[in-house]
């Protein structure tokens, strides 16, 4: 490798990646217009605008003494009343979240405790960089900065918990953070009550609710202080259209183009009645979305605000535009892609150590085609074709589409998927319908229970959130990717005792040398893992409560469906169920095969003492290589092979019935779900050397995948692997990341590309002249077995999730190597598509190091 | 003997095939092969034996295998790691120590259950779009009892079987194997004789006589489907031997389809894994788009208007 490439791969990160993806070469998209916003959206740089700040600090310095949750709504009332609207040419939808095309907004009152820290390093940090004024900066320091930075929910937790906070944050074996940082993330709005009556409908319900109050009750002064908070923030909404709708007039009446000037009209139109009123076609209707997505972007501090199943309920608008003639599907599609670039606009921030991590800036929005209807139809119609259409043509990385796959999706949306998929860009992932149905049907019902969901609700709302995340449209709120439990390490605890460092940090199960059979081992296991459950669940329980005393949120609250009936807001249980903070398992492929390689070795074998095992691991294999080598030699998860299976499927089962024993704070039981975004190289630098033969600081396993290059049998094998756990157990979730060789389903040449060939039943015939997309030559063969590969795992074994990436092996190595050649090149990390060129080499490498079958 | 306990020696079982069948296949390579064509992409099939494979670029260089073998195989000097391949007595030790996963022994027997259980466990991916099972090599006629007896079990729990052959066989053997399969895959590498032994060891005599009795076989009991297979390299390849070759399977009873395959270099690296030399020239690699494949299409079509004519391995319809 030249210096040059070494030096290249050293800086390489999103700052680079943000170089070479200028607006020219991103000019992509099925009309002049999409390639013009998708040329601004990639030549501008990200920023950050304090807009938000500035409010917040105001309102909060007024309001002391009042109800937290009065403060709280004044907060965000002044918000969408106080934010100066852009337009940019040949936009079409309307709304912005912040000053600026990719601005982010910064939750001080969330966040305080580490943007201090990261403030001057923003700016030129490798990955994720934004840019900051330096006005903004001094003022952040000086004004906002002191007075948030006691009043986080960090903060407060630190002067609350009732146990070592080092052992939960960022600790051995668990996390908490995500939960503590996200206050205002993880939902599914309810856009069928809001597509159907308009912000105005509970801004009646409210007003009705007010004048019937009987303040003779003592609960009625809490619920004033609501309806009164809820009635102005649903104002306040207006008011943001509005302020719009001038601006659309102003530049309209200064325009000199023509077709400029009547859009712009247009524009104004659209925002004097929306998201105020319901809306009466398909281009009010793709604005609501957008502007109920974007209110959530603004008041939330997490990511995942999820558009969910947005072929169901824009279905309507997009028929009775046609049928009127006020419509086309080229416009549709032309909507959409603007829709996307949208989505993609809006960055989210972590901090400077985190964005090591999950950089990217993405925010974790998902959309949903396919799937049934509350009777049980198959639900496709032609815009679950065109969503999946319009991703070829935008390519953006936002949102992260997903087919709902049941037996009765047709096969031809399924191919229009897997079209999709050959793109290489990571989109879309599949999910099993019915394994999502019975995961919800158990969600927050505990080991004994059931949840709250009908199947009718299930059929008709249910779909991911976040990255895989069981979800019901309208009716869940609450926070789903809460804690991170690393079972890898919790696995080493039994060689060190429950130590780490000479400080006892998880539970004493006694000298390993002791354990003389498998089930003592087994069991010395189980109670490290489930010791380290318990820590995750104190934290958590204690963010909850103190999110619950002060960080209401009122536009979550008007989006969720009969909350403000029931006068609740949602961090206080007013969502029609109430879920989390849940608890995500790390690590499972790394446990599996330590386990297996521990039971080969010293128990059926008998060729190594857990003496000798714990010795190899305190020496990170150093001077023990004969014994790595038997262990790694060992059985492994993913390869159909019940030695390793069988521990696989006893752990699945125990870990997820520990977790389904713990209550939350407002009464509910709590989820798992298997999971890592890209923490597994994180999770795994934190973590020791493993008995399956890792070696200390490099990547667990992730998600719930077979460990990095484990999985030797092929995609069958790793399938049927899989395929033999039970998934509803993980009621809120699993994430299997998979490989297809692109070769496989196209033509190597890429030079060469195929006409549109013959139009999919359902999808109907483009006329798309100006489009930058050519479609490449698909290899039949290829494409039916790759379908019916993910027709068999899922709807034949129930896996729930599945995603490809099916970029070649090769084309990484080389990206890698040559990351000018591939600025646009996108692959799926663990739940969402992410830049090549922004990700860590770190993380690089061990996407490359995964299995890539086939290749 | 119970027949389910016949042995053969299996070099490679693959699941998640896209050629050489319709569906996804799952392809057992059978090791041995009585010809010794020069542009051989499987060259761990030739032998019948197993053998020792070692790949040097995932050698990560820590000697385990050096310190374990009894017979000095292996040996580590200034440019990394030497294989001496005639010494090793495939005990197998060195294949255990090695973490990077550099070496393996090619090839052990396997019963029939052992073989037939490995392929059904992929039986819920055949059943989807009904894929099955491809016998490859090697020379699957090469052991052709324990094909027939594999063929025979796959039949009656309604697998659907494929099978590719040189046809460099006793038709005794060849029509034991070929009456369990629905596909036969049949390669006329070379029509005529001289060449053919030139490039592939032998005379071509036997297999143009199996190839009509093959097709008189599938016309009587209507079955197996029969696809002739003829490789096109550039070259080596000439207009008189696809004309021959054409007119000859024109005439052939059912008119089998014809099969183009462009020739490939892929098997190149594996010749150094097995410790033996690439023994053909450096030859273009062929895509089904290149002129010379347009052209020997064209020549087919022209004179077996009989049959259908196809080009690749991959979107086979049966």
């Amino acid at each position: 490798m030249s210096q040059e490439t070494v030096a290249k791969q050293e800086s390489m990160g999103g700052a680079l990646g943000l170089e070479m993806r200028s607006g020219k070469i991103t000019k992509v998209g099925s009309t002049k217009r999409i390639q013009e916003l998708n040329g601004l959206l990639h030549g501008t740089r990200p920023s950050i605008d304090i807009q938000r700040v500035r409010v917040y600090t105001k309102v909060f310095r007024e309001t002391e003494g009042e109800p937290e949750l009065q403060r709280r709504y004044k907060a965000s009332a002044e918000m969408y009343r106080s934010f100066k609207p852009v337009i940019y040419d040949h936009e079409r939808l309307a709304g912005w979240a912040a000053d600026k095309i990719r601005a982010c907004q910064l939750a001080l009152e969330i966040h305080a405790h580490w943007i201090g820290d990261d403030l001057d390093q923003l700016e030129n940090r490798m990955y994720d960089p934004f840019i900051i004024p330096e006005e903004y900066r001094d003022e952040l320091k000086e004004v906002h900065l002191p007075y948030w930075k006691d009043q986080t929910v960090v903060a407060l937790m630190l002067k609350r918990l009732p146990i070592d906070p080092t052992l939960v944050m960022s600790g051995p074996c668990t996390t908490i953070e995500n939960y503590l940082t996200n206050v205002g993330s993880h939902f599914i709005a309810d856009f069928w009550t809001l597509l159907d009556r308009g912000i105005v409908g509970t801004y009646d319900i409210a007003q009705e609710k007010l004048k019937n109050l009987d303040l003779d009750d003592p609960q009625s002064f809490d619920k004033q202080i609501f309806y009164k908070g809820i009635s102005d923030v649903c104002l306040a909404m207006k008011d943001y259209a509005t302020h719009y709708a001038d601006a659309a007039a102003e530049k309209a009446a200064a325009e000199t183009d023509i077709i400029r000037k009547q859009e712009l009209l247009e524009m104004e139109a659209l925002m004097r009645w929306v998201p105020w009123n319901a809306p009466r076609n398909f281009y009010e209707a793709i604005e609501m979305v957008w502007l109920a997505i974007m209110f959530q972007f603004m008041e939330g501090a997490g990511p995942s605000q999820t558009l969910s199943r947005f072929d169901q309920y824009m279905y309507p608008f997009y028929k009775k535009g046609l049928e009127d003639g006020t419509l086309t599907p080229e416009l549709a599609l032309e909507y959409i892609e603007e829709l996307y670039i949208k989505l993609t606009a809006n960055p989210w921030i972590v901090s400077t150590a985190r964005s090591y991590l999950v950089g990217g800036y993405y925010r974790y929005s998902h959309l949903d085609v396919g799937g049934l209807t509350k009777h049980g139809r198959d639900a496709s119609n032609e815009l679950s074709y065109l969503c999946l259409r319009a991703m070829r043509h935008v390519k953006t990385n936002a949102p992260t589409v997903s087919l709902l796959l049941h037996q009765k999706t047709p096969d031809s949306l399924l191919y229009e998927a897997c079209a999709l998929s050959a793109e290489g860009m990571g989109h879309p992932s599949f999910f099993n319908c019915e394994t999502l149905y019975a995961m919800l049907s158990h969600k927050t019902g505990g080991l004994h229970g059931t949840g709250p969901y009908t199947r009718e609700q299930l059929l008709e709302y249910a779909g991911p959130v976040g990255c895989t995340e069981t979800g019901v449209g309208g009716l869940q709120f609450g926070h789903t990717e809460s804690t991170t439990v690393n079972v890898a390490a919790c696995s080493n605890m039994v060689f060190s005792d429950g130590e780490k460092n000479g400080k006892l940090v998880n539970a004493r199960t006694g000298d390993p040398a002791t354990l003389k059979t498998y089930e003592e081992y087994e069991n010395a296991v189980k109670e490290q893992i489930k010791h380290t459950i318990k820590l995750a669940h104190i934290g958590s329980t204690v963010g909850e409560q103190i999110i619950a005393e002060k960080f209401a949120l009122p536009t979550y609250t008007i989006f969720s469906r009969g909350a403000v009936e029931g006068g609740q807001d949602v961090t206080r249980g007013g969502a029609y169920c109430n879920v989390g903070p849940t608890i995500v398992i790390s690590g499972f492929g790394t446990l599996f095969d330590s386990m297996a390689a521990v039971k080969k070795v010293v128990y059926v074998d008998k060729e190594a003492t857990m003496a000798d095992v714990r010795a190899a691991l305190g020496a990170n294999f150093e001077g023990y290589e004969d014994l790595r080598a038997k262990l790694v030699k060992a059985p492994k998860y993913g390869n159909n092979d019940d030695f390793a299976d069988s521990i696989a499927a006893e752990m699945w089962t125990y870990v997820s019935e520990e977790i389904r024993k713990l209550k939350a704070y407002l009464g509910h039981y709590i989820d798992p779900s298997i999971k890592t975004v890209q923490t597994n190289v994180g999770l795994g630098e934190g973590t020791d050397a493993t008995a399956n033969g890792r070696l200390a600081g490099t990547p667990i396993s992730d998600t719930m995948s077979a460990s990095q290059q484990a999985d030797t049998h092929g995609p069958t094998a790793a399938a049927l692997s899989y395929g033999k756990l039970d998934f509803p157990i993980y009621t809120n979730g699993t994430i299997l990341n998979m490989w297809v060789s692109r070769s496989e389903l196209i033509e190597d040449d890429l030079d060469e590309r195929g006409d549109d060939g013959e139009v999919m039943l359902g999808l109907p015939h483009l006329q798309t002249p100006d489009t930058t997309y050519s479609p490449p030559v698909y290899k039949e063969a290829g494409m039916t077995n790759f379908a019916n590969l993910i027709r068999t795992m899922l709807n034949d074994m129930g896996i729930y999730h599945i995603q490809f990436n099916t970029v070649d092996k090769k084309t990484l190595l080389d990206a890698q190597a040559h990351p000018e050649n591939y600025p646009t090149l996108i692959v799926r990390v663990a739940g969402y598509s992410v830049y090549w060129s922004d990700l860590g080499t770190k993380t690089q490498n061990d996407v490359i190091s995964r299995t890539a079958h086939n290749f | 003997m119970d027949k389910a306990e016949l042995k053969a020696t299996i070099f490679d079982i693959e699941p998640y095939r896209n050629e050489d069948g319709p569906g996804m296949r799952t392809m057992v390579f059978f090791k041995g092969c009585p010809l010794r064509c020069l542009w051989c992409s499987n060259p761990f099939g030739l032998s019948r034996d197993p053998q020792l494979i070692v790949n040097v670029n995932k050698c990560a260089g820590c000697r385990k295998c050096a310190e374990v073998c009894e017979a000095s195989v292996n040996c580590f000097k200034e440019d990394g790691l030497h294989v001496d391949f005639k010494n090793c007595a495939l005990c197998g030790k060195c294949t255990l120590v090695c973490i990077p996963d550099a070496r393996r022994i090619s090839g052990r027997e396997y019963t029939v259950s052992e073989v037939f259980e490995e392929v059904q466990k992929n039986e819920l991916f055949h059943r989807r779009n009904s894929g099955g099972i491809t016998l490859s090599g090697g020379e699957v006629l090469y052991q052709s009892e324990f094909a027939s007896e594999l063929l025979r079990l796959c039949k009656t729990h309604f697998i659907h079987t494929t099978i590719e052959t040189s046809g460099f066989a006793k038709w005794e053997a060849y029509e034991s194997v070929a009456k369990y399969c629905d596909l036969v895959f049949n390669d006329l590498k070379i029509f005529d004789t001289d060449r053919h032994k030139k490039y592939t060891g032998v005379g071509n005599q036997q297999i143009l006589q199996n190839i009509q009795n093959l097709c008189a076989f599938a016309e009587k009991h209507r079955k197996p489907k029969v696809i002739i297979r003829r490789l096109v390299i550039d070259g080596v390849t000439t207009d008189e031997d696809v004309i021959a070759g054409a007119k000859f399977i024109n005439d052939l009873p059912t008119h089998p389809e014809i099969n183009l395959l462009p020739f490939h270099n892929f098997g190149e690296t594996k010749y150094a894994m097995a410790g033996k030399e690439y023994p053909f020239e450096d030859k273009k690699l062929l895509l089904a788009r290149d002129s010379l494949m347009q052209h020997v299409r064209d020549l087919v079509v022209e004179y077996a208007p009989n049959c259908v004519v196809s080009l690749g391995g991959g979107n086979i319809n049966a």
